[in-house]
């Protein structure tokens, strides 16, 4: 966390990057518990060239994330990833639900057991999963930056989200005392030059930075092939609402299913991108590709019915309710896969199926990188000019994801560094709410209650 | 051999002031450039654009500083040159200062006084709005509270040095 005031120096071009970047790391397809501290630029750079090694960076941090993990969340090196599937590194991370309690209060050390609703109670012990969308709770509409809407499978039933941090971000959000309102207060008020600043992973001190993953999921039934998606039992949480003026009345219910993973975001902070590293990644089956002529879109898809005649993206009719069935969504992907990207994903893919040619994990793609083209000068930090760093690509969606933003129109379709440019904090009185540094999770702080201290 | 890209990027930083390393970064993924001289070429014809970076490419080869490149483009000793290729020369600083082309004269079916803005990235890209220290109408790529905060400085957002002006320096 950064204690004064960001001040950048002037562009200064992208010849910096052969200067800063970590030419001792490999980027060659590897199968490696080593999440990347930083991107591996090799010369002579180019956009393209550039656009290829954050993918593959991309990749790895893909293949590490999703390692098998220990007990406590370490990666069991003993075990190659994809020899049959289980729980994953990334899953033994903070959810925010655990991070951003209700009254404010302190949340449970790093590695103290989830708590569950009482709802859940007594169901086993499954990932909480509860979000419907990109937002904490469909029902509360105050703290959504934008209603896209819930995706719905060809069962009728919505997709759940979550969002995870991992250790260096869930220290810095409790160190600081970000996880409530009034803690956020207090931080700023400390001294005028506070900033949000997590820390960028570093190659040089071989330091990974900090890491958020947005995860997607369908609940699995009689209609899928089980065995081709990453799995896990999940306790499935629909929190109450009785307030039709929040959305459709519905209980509070807590089911455990089986879910498989269907998107999967994963955004890293490091010293070449302070506005953090945007990858991700969905299941092969999900949607067909719009450019793909109707008439081949064979599938079965997840997401999409070839004997349909339904309007592609659209968002479900209102009311919102997950607690009743739906009209499955209608969902093909705008932006197609680039061919340097493809042919990488066939490289990983065909890699994974070395160690099982039944691999879960070879069923997912990268759909692509989005990374800052300004490089950082001095590293880790962000430019005064040109605060979101040139993005590239432009714009970036996962259907699972951003399913209803897809595009290329500025300021409304899905660009991970320029909408999460606008996240800021959950103080809303003086001294000031101020940039979140690219996470809308600081959004969801509650209050602890306590009279607001004047400035 | 310089390409015409290359050519018209470094007639336009010398055109504008604005550094080459500015108006054409090396990792371009907005590429202005490109888009507009593909934008140009059948306003002004093929033959007044090659005849512009064939003066530009000359000079260049003989080292005349960018200043004064743009003035041999621009000017006919005290006075504006009437040429085609100095009105063509000046619809391309507008367009890179405002985003918006001004058809100099007529070529098939633009006339004189035509004005296009030419994408949305012109517009938001536009070099005014960095010289004014600002940003777009309903483009901010500053975070929240930004306006509360001085801007940065005029050397920052151009990169030309501030040469003692008030509020150009850091």
């Amino acid at each position: 966390m950064r204690m004064e005031v960001h001040r950048p120096a002037p562009w200064l071009g992208c010849a910096l990057f052969g200067a800063m970047l970590s030419p001792l790391a490999s980027a060659d397809p590897t199968l490696s518990t080593q999440i990347p501290f930083d991107v591996t630029a090799t010369p002579p750079f180019s956009l393209t060239s550039l656009q290829q090694n954050f993918d593959e960076m991309s990749w790895q941090t893909f293949i590490a994330l999703n390692w098998p993990a220990l007990d406590n969340g370490d990666p069991n090196t003993g075990t190659p990833i994809g020899q049959q599937d289980g729980a994953t590194v990334w899953e033994s991370w903070k959810e925010s639900y655990q991070i951003f309690l209700a009254n404010g209060q302190t949340p449970n050390p790093w590695n103290a057991p989830a708590t569950l609703p009482k709802t859940c109670e007594g169901l086993g012990s499954g990932r909480l999963l509860q979000q419907l969308g990109k937002v904490p709770d469909v029902l509360d509409e105050f703290i959504q930056p934008f209603e896209s809407g819930p995706l719905v499978d060809q069962s009728g039933v919505y997709t759940r989200n979550e969002i995870v941090v991992n250790q260096p971000m869930f220290d810095d959000i409790v160190n600081n005392g970000l996880y409530s309102v009034q803690g956020q207060q207090k931080f700023f008020a400390a001294d005028p030059k506070n900033t949000v600043a997590f820390s960028c992973g570093n190659s040089d001190t071989r330091q990974v930075g900090s890491l958020m993953v947005k995860a997607s999921w369908k609940v699995l039934d009689g209609s899928d092939r089980r065995e081709s998606f990453h799995t896990v039992d999940a306790l499935v949480y629909t929190p109450g609402n009785s307030d039709r003026s929040k959305g459709p009345v519905v209980p509070e219910s807590c089911k455990a299913e089986p879910v498989g993973l269907v998107g999967l975001h994963i955004v890293h902070k490091t010293s070449s991108a302070p506005q953090w590293v945007w990858s991700t990644f969905e299941h092969v089956d999900n949607v067909p590709e719009q450019s793909t002529p109707v008439a081949e879109r064979k599938g079965p898809y997840l997401f999409y019915n070839a004997s349909s005649q339904a309007p592609v993206n659209q968002p479900p009719p209102r009311p919102w309710n997950p607690a009743v069935k739906a009209t499955p969504s209608q969902i093909v992907r705008e932006a197609s896969l680039t061919p340097a990207t493809k042919t990488l994903n066939s490289t990983y893919q065909t890699l994974l199926r070395t160690v099982n040619p039944k691999s879960v994990w070879a069923n997912y793609q990268l759909i692509s990188t989005q990374w800052p083209t300004l490089t950082p000068q001095p590293p880790c930090q962000i430019s005064k000019t040109e605060p979101l760093g040139r993005p590239a690509p432009s714009f970036l969606a996962n259907t699972t994801l951003e399913t209803y933003i897809q595009g290329t129109v500025p300021q409304a379709s899905s660009s991970c560094i320029a909408c999460h440019g606008n996240a800021a904090t959950h103080v809303t009185e003086s001294p000031r709410t101020s940039f979140a540094d690219f996470t809308y999770l600081l959004e969801r702080a509650q209050s602890t209650g306590a009279t607001r201290s004047q400035p | 051999m310089s390409t015409d890209l290359e050519n018209f990027a470094g007639l336009s930083s010398a055109l504008t002031g604005i550094p080459l390393t500015f108006i054409a970064p090396s990792v371009d993924p907005i590429d202005l450039p490109t888009q507009f001289l593909a934008f140009i070429e059948p306003r002004i014809t093929t033959e007044v654009l090659q005849a512009l970076l064939t003066q530009y490419a000359t000079l260049l080869a003989d080292k005349v500083p960018p200043d004064q490149i743009a003035e041999a483009v621009l000017m006919n000793g005290a006075q504006p040159a009437t040429t085609q290729t100095a009105q063509a020369a000046r619809s391309i600083m507008k367009l890179w200062l405002l985003g918006v082309w001004y058809q100099p004269y007529a070529v098939g079916s633009h006339q004189p006084g035509d004005q296009l803005v030419v994408s949305d990235q012109a517009y938001t890209q536009s070099w005014a709005w960095r010289i004014a220290q600002a940003h777009p109408m309903g483009y901010s790529e500053f975070f929240f509270g930004y306006w509360n905060e001085v801007p940065p400085s005029l050397e920052d957002f151009t990169g030309v040095p501030a040469s003692g002006q008030q509020g150009a320096s850091s």
